[in-house]
């Protein structure tokens, strides 16, 4: 089903892939300038320790130049991500450790050389000699006091605090005591990263005598990283030029201002060479940023008839050693705790947040940001509920979610519903789920078998309120250009290029209907932060709303010029003219027609025939105006088969009812859906980015850290419910949908199997040890050595706590 | 005994043409291909051989060019992405079945997967799709859920059977 005839709606190809098919698209390590020099850093083997001394002198023998705290940190400002959040705390990082390593795999030296064996080489002759500290490693153990700092300076290792919810707390304590059932879960997810699998990289180019910065580089948002750059290393923005091709995904992970990238733009201005650094794996799993990694309690309250009366929470996200420029470190957490009511009618909430810092790798957004914990938790204390109130998960659910006329909606943490099918979605989704199909063969394979559901909302194409109205240079709106060649062909320039999700394609698609030229006579260009058009880069599910709707005006801007100039061509009045596939024509009566080739030619060439007041310019920058955020929304519904024996767990159906407005390509939003789905996979199942006792990462390669391969995903199959969204052209973010909603999905159909034997889980990744472990302690059989199971927080009590407005958010 | 690194000279097919360079032993072949030959369409994720990013043919067989040596593949033949197309320039029908079933988003791991699953389909003509998930096992995509790259390898290996039974009629 589509809601137009145009472009828009179409499974078109992707405009962007025949390069790369071909092998020709150009990734950050696929351009080697002349006179290129190469880096390599020197990481901290420790999780914290103070640096004692330094000694690059073997190294330098070698060839090589060395580069340290003390010759990097003159050239540059130290940074840290502190959006204006009451009482949000920090430490300063900086290009190169300075006096104190905070997390294994913190740059502590950078080393330049001809070629990256050489330098990677003459860091092997760099030596360092560090006094261990002892390491923070547990968050909840962090924040007692008395214990080891990771940053002096701060007093504590508490980044930030806060309460979220129904203003009245009363409430919910209310709620608690005259609920007839009352149910409470405590889980946690594990750290772990999003894995782009183009590493990071960047070729840095310093110009000195025109003092100018080129840098091509591996990002989601080259604007940001334009200003930020600027900031840091003290250059002006209309000196520094980001430049990106191909970005070989990024997740959420590469929109942050990163100490190893700076560093080599530093390198670069010393040197005024050219340098190149490429990350190598270890490189990424030791220092991209981290997600996913916290510890949750929350309680339902239930009337009798399983109507939901009350929700709390408690939670504690470990935020890692730094707080990420610009987007800071709570941004997860915040929304772990907001997104929880979800789709459902919860009238009163009370959750109380702490963000603890540790000596690992900084926390950030990654795809879907905090959603999958809420949803998770969310949808566990139902199916918790459901069993304590005899109801069917589905039926507890229908008595409990949202129905069309009570939309907008405004959640108890906040948020404003704008739109959506929840309840629809919900009933599509029982209807696709059978699982007596499935019931024969784990009957033959001697296996547990359990559906598992999760209705979810998700922020998409948030305003500026949470970054900007904060302080981060992080914009909302997106400028688009576009340009009607002499030929009649037309140019769309993107300010916001993507990370390998299509926008090119859809881009050309919104535009082909809004100037009336077909799809394949529209180039789309991106990359270039000193030609291109301002754009704030991929985030929050916001391109397809913001990037598009910027894209949709400045089209009809150049229509009207197109429009007015072929009215007087044709002299008809403007108002009577349409352009349809590359034709200006008298609206019904087709015959009367000129090309858009020709009006083009006059506009360009033959300017005389026109009179002296009309717009001969046929190019317009269209900016996006929309509301604030809009939320899709949907339900996920896996189907899983447990073995006793081994513990492992096999998805053998896999069923997502997506609701994001109108569908602009569906191909590419199947494709968000699926990728979205395979992570939350993987995050449910398999992803653990473990650190010892000491901090130490022990997953340091993709042999230890377990992504899903092709054999750990069944097909997905896929259903849209297009209800369009208050943003001007009807569309939601996509992006986000599937990673948000699986994690609970999965969980819930592994207890669903395991509850056939008294048995839970939860904790993710839902490991075979784990899932044996439940098992063996469900039948009373209790294993001598310890739980892998994290700690997680017990209650506080609400006292006098800070409390923050509600944020749009960052999905 | 030879210094470890002093050049040592590797001749090879590389998509048909004959290539000969002195390199230093310890260069592996990917970054000969890419940054000798210029053919950068083989990518490197992991250089651990693990996520199969690499993946080219080597005499036909699929191997990770990040775990083997240039020297390895002197006086045979490799075959990367760049040499799948027709020389105008015409899509591969596996690529043009990649491109059809949308099979790749940030297109990192493509490459990869077209030399993986073009071994894989020469090999085992009619695979399951259980099967060809089992097969591309050694690839990590992490954008598209793989379902479209079985799909895609699906679709070519009908193509390829039809063209074969209207061959033998």
């Amino acid at each position: 089903m589509t809601l137009t005839d145009g472009w828009v709606g179409r499974r078109v190809r992707r405009s962007e892939d025949p390069k790369i098919l071909l092998g020709r698209g150009r990734f950050v390590d696929d351009v080697r300038p002349t006179r290129c020099l190469h880096a390599a850093f020197v990481r901290s083997p420790v999780a914290h320790a103070t640096i004692v001394a330094t000694d690059a002198s073997e190294a330098v023998q070698a060839g090589a130049t060395v580069f340290t705290a003390a010759d990097l940190d003159p050239l540059c400002t130290p940074w840290k991500g502190l959006l204006d959040w009451p009482g949000l705390a920090a430490g300063d990082q900086r290009p190169l450790a300075s006096g104190k390593v905070r997390h294994v795999g913190e740059p502590v030296a950078i080393v330049v050389a001809a070629s990256r064996a050489e330098a990677e080489d003459a860091a092997e002759l760099v030596d360092v000699e560090y006094a261990e500290l002892p390491a923070v490693v547990d968050p909840i153990a962090a924040l007692e006091p008395g214990g080891p700092l990771v940053h002096d300076e701060l007093g504590a290792n508490l980044a930030f605090e806060s309460w979220f919810g129904t203003k009245d707390e009363h409430a919910v304590d209310a709620a608690f005591a005259q609920a007839t059932a009352v149910v409470e879960v405590a889980m946690s997810t594990a750290r772990h990263t999003a894995t782009a699998m183009e590493p990071r990289g960047v070729l840095a180019e310093y110009d000195p005598v025109a003092r100018e910065l080129t840098v091509r580089i591996s990002t989601q948002a080259p604007n940001m990283l334009q200003s930020a750059f600027a900031e840091i290393l003290g250059l002006r923005e209309n000196s520094v030029r980001m430049l990106t091709d191909e970005v070989g995904g990024a997740f959420g992970m590469k929109a942050h201002v990163y100490p190893d990238e700076i560093a080599t733009c530093a390198a670069s201005m010393l040197l005024g060479r050219p340098v190149s650094w490429i990350q190598d794996r270890a490189e990424s799993l030791q220092s991209d940023t981290q997600a996913r990694d916290e510890r949750v309690r929350a309680a339902i309250a239930l009337a009798g008839d399983g109507t939901i009366i009350g929700l709390r929470s408690e939670i504690v996200s470990d935020g890692g050693a730094y707080s990420v420029y610009p987007r800071s470190m709570v941004t997860e957490g915040i929304q772990v705790s907001t997104i929880m009511p979800g789709p459902y009618r919860v009238p009163a909430y009370r959750s109380h947040l702490r963000v603890a810092i540790t000596n690992k790798a900084p926390l950030a957004v990654y795809r879907a940001v905090g959603h999958p914990v809420a949803i998770l938790v969310m949808e566990a204390l139902l199916d918790e509920a459901a069993r304590a109130v005899k109801l069917d998960p589905a039926e507890l659910r229908r008595r409990n979610i949202l129905k069309p006329e009570e939309l907008p909606y405004t959640s108890a943490a906040g948020h404003v519903y704008d739109s959506g099918s929840h309840r629809e979605s919900l009933e599509r989704l029982v209807d696709r789920i059978d699982i007596g199909r499935h019931a024969a063969a784990a009957r033959r394979r001697g296996t547990l078998l359990g559906v598992g559901i999760a209705c979810f909302v998700e922020v998409t194409a948030p305003g500026v309120a949470f970054y900007g109205a904060r302080g981060a240079p992080i914009t909302a709106h997106d400028q688009v250009e576009v340009r009607v060649e002499p030929d009649g062909t037309a140019t769309v320039l993107l300010g916001t290029p993507g990370q390998g999700q299509g926008l090119h394609t859809t881009a050309a698609q919104v535009v082909a209907d809004h100037l009336g030229i077909p799809f394949d006579r529209i180039n789309v260009l991106s990359g270039d932060t000193r030609t291109m058009p301002h754009g704030t880069g991929v985030w929050a599910s916001r391109s397809a709303v913001v990037s598009s709707g910027a894209a949709a005006a400045a089209a009809r801007e150049v229509k009207a010029r197109m429009l007015a100039i072929a009215a007087h061509l044709m002299e008809v009045d403007a108002s009577d003219l349409e352009i349809v596939d590359g034709a200006v024509r008298v609206a019904g009566a087709p015959d009367s027609r000129i090309d858009v080739a020709h009006v083009a030619e006059v506009a360009h060439w033959r300017t005389h025939q026109l009179p002296d007041d009309l717009q001969v310019a046929l190019a317009a920058i269209g900016e996006y105006r929309g509301p604030n955020v809009t939320f899709n929304n949907g339900a996920h519904g896996a189907v899983v088969e447990v073995d006793e024996s081994s513990g492992l767990v096999r998805i053998v159906d896999y069923v997502c009812v997506e609701d994001c407005g109108v569908l602009i390509n569906p191909d590419i939003v199947d494709g968000q859906i699926r990728g979205g789905v395979a992570q939350g996979v993987g995050g449910a199942l398999l992803e653990r980015l473990h650190y010892d006792g000491d901090g130490q990462l022990l997953t340091s390669t993709l042999l230890d850290y377990l992504l899903p391969a092709a054999p750990d995903l069944p097909d997905i199959r896929i259903t849209h419910i297009e209800t369009p969204s208050p943003t001007p052209l009807g569309v939601k973010g996509a992006g986000e949908a599937g990673a948000a909603g699986a994690p609970a999905a999965v969980h819930n159909a592994v207890n669903n199997a395991l509850a056939q034997r008294g048995a839970r889980v939860w904790h993710q990744p839902i490991t075979p040890e784990r899932v044996l472990r439940a098992l063996d302690e469900a039948a009373d059989r209790l294993w001598p050595d310890r739980s892998d199971a994290p700690a997680v927080p017990r209650w506080t009590d609400p006292e006098s706590e800070p409390e923050c407005d509600q944020p749009e958010g960052d999905g | 005994m030879r210094d470890t690194h002093e050049p040592a000279p590797v001749t090879a097919r590389v998509n048909g043409r004959t290539e000969s360079a002195a390199v230093a032993p310890r260069t592996t072949l990917a970054d000969y291909l890419r940054h000798g030959l210029g053919l950068t369409g083989t990518h490197l994720g992991c250089e651990h051989g693990v996520c199969g990013a690499c993946t080219v043919l080597l005499d036909g067989n699929p191997v990770r060019s990040c775990l083997t040596l240039a020297v390895q593949a002197h006086g045979r033949e490799v075959r990367t992405v760049e040499g799948l197309a027709a020389p105008d320039g015409t899509m591969h029908p596996l690529q043009e079945r990649f491109w059809r079933h949308q099979a790749l988003q940030c297109g990192f791991c493509t490459p990869g997967f077209l030399m993986a699953a073009l071994a894989a389909v020469d090999e085992e003509p009619d695979m399951s799709r259980d099967r060809i998930r089992e097969r591309l096992s050694g690839n990590v995509c992490r954008c598209t859920g793989y379902q479209p790259i079985v799909d895609a390898v699906e679709g070519f290996s009908a193509d390829r059977a039809a063209e074969h039974a209207g061959e033998d009629r």
